[in-house]
């Protein structure tokens, strides 16, 4: 009796063996979806597109193509940091930040996402008024749009003191622009510490952008 | 004697436990608001807005509920949902109804955590809402669930005033039903609504000139 029963698990087990290890290799073949990655965490994400959070590294990728672009990491200092990420067409737009004790530096970045190349990059602000300040100062991108082709427009601030505040003389508040055909570095659109750090937005039919300056809305086009 | 009916026991036992739970653990492996046969329409780091045979659904991924929006395409029979757009746990969304040579919009905000219709509000307001067509052209809704729109009107019917075809709308929290009308005019550009990145306002353009409204 013992001995029948020890067969027919035996051939149970053997049964289920076999089984196992099907079932374990269908698993094993089905692929992950496409821009898929096992413990990465979404940061932002359209139906084409997908930013995520490996370990400390931020990727981009585009589903169709299935490739994934390292942006950054999530930490500034001796690296650069991705942040404030737009999804749009074949592009990602997003924010690089580097940063030192007592100051730090923003940059407007634009990739594509077929090819993983930068299609611009460019300083949040640059000094132009001649007041001189104290140095180092920070630059920072308080806003920004991007259209489907990769065209952006932001409003940077160049501090002197090292913050985001517009206190100073020698703060500025510059509205800039990539476009093709731009400048390297873009065009400045206009300036004045009245321009409203966080009032950019881009018109539904993407021919151009807002903003604010005081209590004025204007409108600028973007190519 | 013991030692190996104790072994065979045990191994039957993981064979049974390897076995049983495939089926189980391959339907759990969905992911959130993931459904089969479904086409995502749009989506965000929060949520999906899907077709599945031709009927709209929205849903969070921390809520993992599908909300019935309306139907993709027909608008006849049945209210057609279009223009959707996630912000925060809300869905803002148009539902377009038609019927013979006129049709209707209404902008509609839905709570995805309830499943519940917030708030609505016809595209436009007019002397006789029963005459005439009237449409939403585009809209922007903020993560605190407040829309603002632009609306137009249709030629069948007459309109309160000349000026009154278009119309740029907004509805919020503590705004009358049927929303508060900003501003009105046949020149003010359709598509050039744009709201802000922290949802506190919007701009329209009225010819050449940008204007800017404020919104809860």
């Amino acid at each position: 009796m013992t001995k029948t029963a020890s067969v027919v698990l035996a051939a149970a087990f053997v049964a289920g063996a076999a089984f196992a290890p099907a079932s374990a290799s269908a698993a094993k073949k089905k692929p992950l979806p496409n821009c898929a990655a096992k413990k990465s965490s979404t940061l932002e994400a359209t139906k084409d597109a997908r930013v995520y959070r490996l370990g400390s590294d931020i990727y981009a990728c585009r589903n169709k193509k299935n490739r994934r672009v390292l942006l950054g990491s999530d930490e500034c200092q001796n690296d650069t940091a991705a942040s404030n990420f737009t999804l749009k067409g074949n592009y990602v737009g997003w924010v690089a930040t580097s940063c030192g004790l007592d100051s730090g530096s923003e940059q407007i970045r634009v990739n594509d996402l077929n090819t993983g190349k930068t299609l611009y990059a460019a300083g949040a602000a640059t000094r132009i008024s001649g007041v001189s300040g104290r140095l180092p100062a920070s630059t920072f991108v308080t806003d920004y749009v991007m259209k489907k082709n990769g065209s952006v427009a932001w409003i940077g601030t160049y501090g002197d003191d090292g913050t985001t505040t517009i206190d100073s003389p020698a703060d500025e508040v510059q509205v800039r622009r990539l476009q093709p055909g731009a400048p390297a570095g873009g065009e400045i659109v206009d300036q004045g510490q009245d321009v409203v750090l966080k009032s950019m937005a881009l018109a539904a039919d993407e021919t151009g952008f807002y903003y604010r300056k005081g209590a004025a809305p204007l409108f600028a086009p973007l190519g | 004697m013991r030692t190996r009916k104790t072994a065979l026991m045990l191994t039957a036992a993981a064979c049974a436990a390897t076995a049983v739970p495939s089926p189980a653990s391959a339907a759990q492996k969905l992911p959130r608001c993931a459904e089969k046969g479904s086409r995502t329409l749009q989506a965000t780091r929060d949520g999906r807005i899907y077709a599945r045979k031709s009927t709209v659904y929205a849903c969070l991924y921390k809520k993992n509920r599908r909300v019935k929006l309306g139907h993709e395409t027909a608008c006849e029979e049945v209210p057609q949902a279009t223009g959707y757009q996630l912000a925060g746990r809300y869905v803002g969304w148009v539902r377009a109804e038609c019927g013979g040579p006129e049709g209707s919009g209404e902008v509609v905000l839905t709570d995805l955590t309830t499943g519940q219709i917030v708030r609505s509000a016809p595209a436009v307001t007019t002397a006789d809402p029963n005459q005439g067509s009237n449409g939403v052209f585009d809209f922007r809704v903020n993560a605190n669930g407040s829309i603002a729109w632009i609306g137009t009107y249709g030629s069948t019917g007459p309109a309160p005033s000349p000026d009154d075809r278009i119309q740029v709308r907004k509805l919020e929290a503590g705004s009358p039903a049927g929303g508060t009308l900003v501003d009105s005019g046949p020149d003010i550009v359709e598509d050039s609504l744009a709201l802000t990145h922290d949802g506190s306002g919007f701009y329209y353009r009225k010819g050449t000139t940008p204007l800017f409204a404020t919104l809860r």
